[in-house]
């Protein structure tokens, strides 16, 4: 084992991924050093989620291997991964708070679940993480009754109250308004370095992506297109990592979802 | 429809009567005598309770008082008239109070039992438990199943109770059948054991058929909001067919 290997947090190895024919990941590979804040970027419906499924073993690559903190995912027994995911914050794409729980049961959960502390200090945690991201006087909401953008932040104290070692966030810019968005970026930031964690967003929105992270990769039909700094990406001279940067419609990278042609299509 | 359709039904059939035993055993597996689970357990059960109390007993009383009307015109032409209370309570207790208990029960809680755990699945509710290492069977599914085996059997005999309270009013109250007679009757008639032990023996019986069905269609259910309208008509359509293939053969057996 060389050094380089023993600070790579995550480790995604020539990984093979299908859903029924198609094929979604193609040989992926991707190393996210520890304590780094990580962005995965690409078109929608390439294969963003899916990679962090990988990475929460909910789903197994085809070939290939998933190796997170030197245990390898994609081999681990059920008991296993329940230890392993004792150790995860996720932020799932649309929240999945607990619609029967109110905003404060909703956070409290994993701490009642995985703890034996008593009332008081998870009322300390609870009302502390949800203080961070400004819904300290939502406690008594339902989920019903929050905005999206609400929600995301709930489900972001939710996703950080245990103190997890590795967060994922599914696009947790999404629904959010500006100020939220300045905010929920500082914090992923903040508790990234006062935690020593490591993060991996999965966003769209190229400029916080440029504020925010450490390193980031583009997805493009199942490979990584490029991986690296912000600079290195915004500097990448290749056609499909402009096309996604600049955000421009024409380009290598394709829109449509794999078809016939349209002219067949319609005649047909 | 073909022979090999009607084949492919019934080899679908059986293959998911297999799954669901297979479910049953998991969620089995899961109980824990932990106050946690029990706390959820008694939740459940006041829910499933509640949303089904009011339509069982309305439908019981009027079932009870159509029993009496029927049994006391046929009756009265054998001079047997007195002999309503008896007739009535071992048709209910015997037969009508288990199965339309079971009926009623499979629309009003199972459906919504299918729906809540369906909708909990589409909107990635199951996803995120068990992404905090919390295992959605031990925490969801296996409550809702136990409140469900309980509350039946429960429910059936409430369900008797207050049908043979109908038939007693019809009988009494607008026939002026004298009403010790109407009670020593049915006491000479009825077994306990027999008759109403076994109608509640039954019912236990259908209470696991509708909640494993329910918890199944609602776990497995396509996540969509399709999806969880398909699980909510399947377990209405798939438990009272069970019930009632189940309620002749569990006559056989016990008669
Ligand atoms: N449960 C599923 N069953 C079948 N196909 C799926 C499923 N989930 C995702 N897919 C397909 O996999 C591809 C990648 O999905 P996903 O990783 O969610 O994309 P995104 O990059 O937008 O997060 C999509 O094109 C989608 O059609
Ligand atoms: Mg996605």
């Amino acid at each position: 084992m060389n050094s380089n290997e023993t600070t790579a947090f995550i480790e995604l190895e020539n990984v093979v991924f299908r859903r029924g024919e198609r094929i979604i990941l193609d040989d992926f590979s991707l190393t996210v050093p520890q304590g780094a804040v990580a962005a995965i970027m690409g078109p929608s419906g390439v294969g963003k989620s899916t990679v962090l499924k990988l990475i929460t073993g909910q789903i197994k690559p085809e070939s290939g291997r998933v190796v997170v903190n030197g245990q390898q995912v994609d081999e681990m027994t059920d008991r296993q991964l329940n230890q392993y995911r004792k150790t995860l914050g996720v932020m799932l794409q649309n929240s999945a708070l607990f619609t029967d729980l109110s905003v404060y049961e909703n956070v409290a959960l994993p701490v009642r679940e995985h703890t034996e502390l008593p009332e008081t200090i998870i009322r300390r945690l609870v009302l502390t993480k949800l203080h961070a991201v400004g819904l300290r006087g939502a406690i008594d909401l339902y989920p019903r009754e929050l905005s999206g953008g609400m929600a995301r932040r709930v489900a972001l104290a939710r996703a950080l109250v245990l103190d997890p070692e590795l967060v994922l966030y599914d696009e947790p810019f999404t629904g959010l308004d500006p100020i939220a968005v300045a905010t929920v970026n500082q914090l992923i930031r903040h508790v990234n370095a006062a935690l020593g964690l490591t993060s991996v967003l999965v966003t769209h929105n190229v400029t916080q992506m440029g504020k925010l992270v450490d390193m980031a990769c583009i997805i493009v039909a199942g490979r990584v297109a490029a991986a690296g700094s912000p600079q290195d990406l915004f500097d990448d001279e290749s056609p499909e990592v402009k096309q996604f940067m600049e955000g421009q419609p024409d380009g290598p990278v394709p829109f449509h979802y794999p078809a016939a042609e349209l002219s067949e299509d319609l005649l047909a | 429809m073909s022979a090999s359709g009607n084949f492919g039904q019934i080899q679908n059939a059986i293959s998911s009567i297999g799954r669901g035993g297979l479910f049953l055993l998991q969620i089995l597996s899961r109980t824990r005598l932990s106050l946690r689970q029990w706390g959820e357990i008694m939740r459940q059960l006041y829910f499933v309770g509640t949303r089904s109390l009011v339509i069982i007993l309305t439908s019981a009383f009027f079932v009870g008082m159509v029993l009496g009307l029927q049994g006391y015109t046929t009756l009265v032409q054998f001079g047997a008239s007195e002999s309503v209370g008896a007739v009535v309570a071992l048709t209910l207790f015997r037969e009508l109070g288990p199965v339309l208990t079971a009926l009623l029960f499979a629309g009003r809680a199972g459906t919504s039992m299918a729906a809540e755990i369906g909708l909990m699945k589409a909107t990635e509710q199951l996803d995120a438990l068990e992404l905090m290492a919390i295992d959605p069977v031990e925490r969801v599914v296996l409550p809702k199943f136990i409140a469900a085996v309980v509350a039946v059997p429960v429910l059936t005999a409430l369900f008797n109770l207050l049908a043979v309270l109908g038939s007693y009013l019809f009988a009494v109250e607008w026939t002026h059948l004298d009403q010790g007679l109407f009670w020593s009757r049915m006491q000479s008639v009825v077994e306990f054991q027999a008759d109403f032990v076994s109608g509640i023996i039954k019912s236990v019986v259908f209470g696991v058929v509708i909640a494993i069905v329910s918890v199944y269609q609602g776990y497995f259910a396509e996540p969509t909001g399709r999806g969880v309208a398909t699980a909510t008509t399947q377990t209405v359509i798939v438990s009272s067919i069970m019930v009632l293939i189940l309620d002749f053969v569990l006559t056989a057996l016990l008669i």
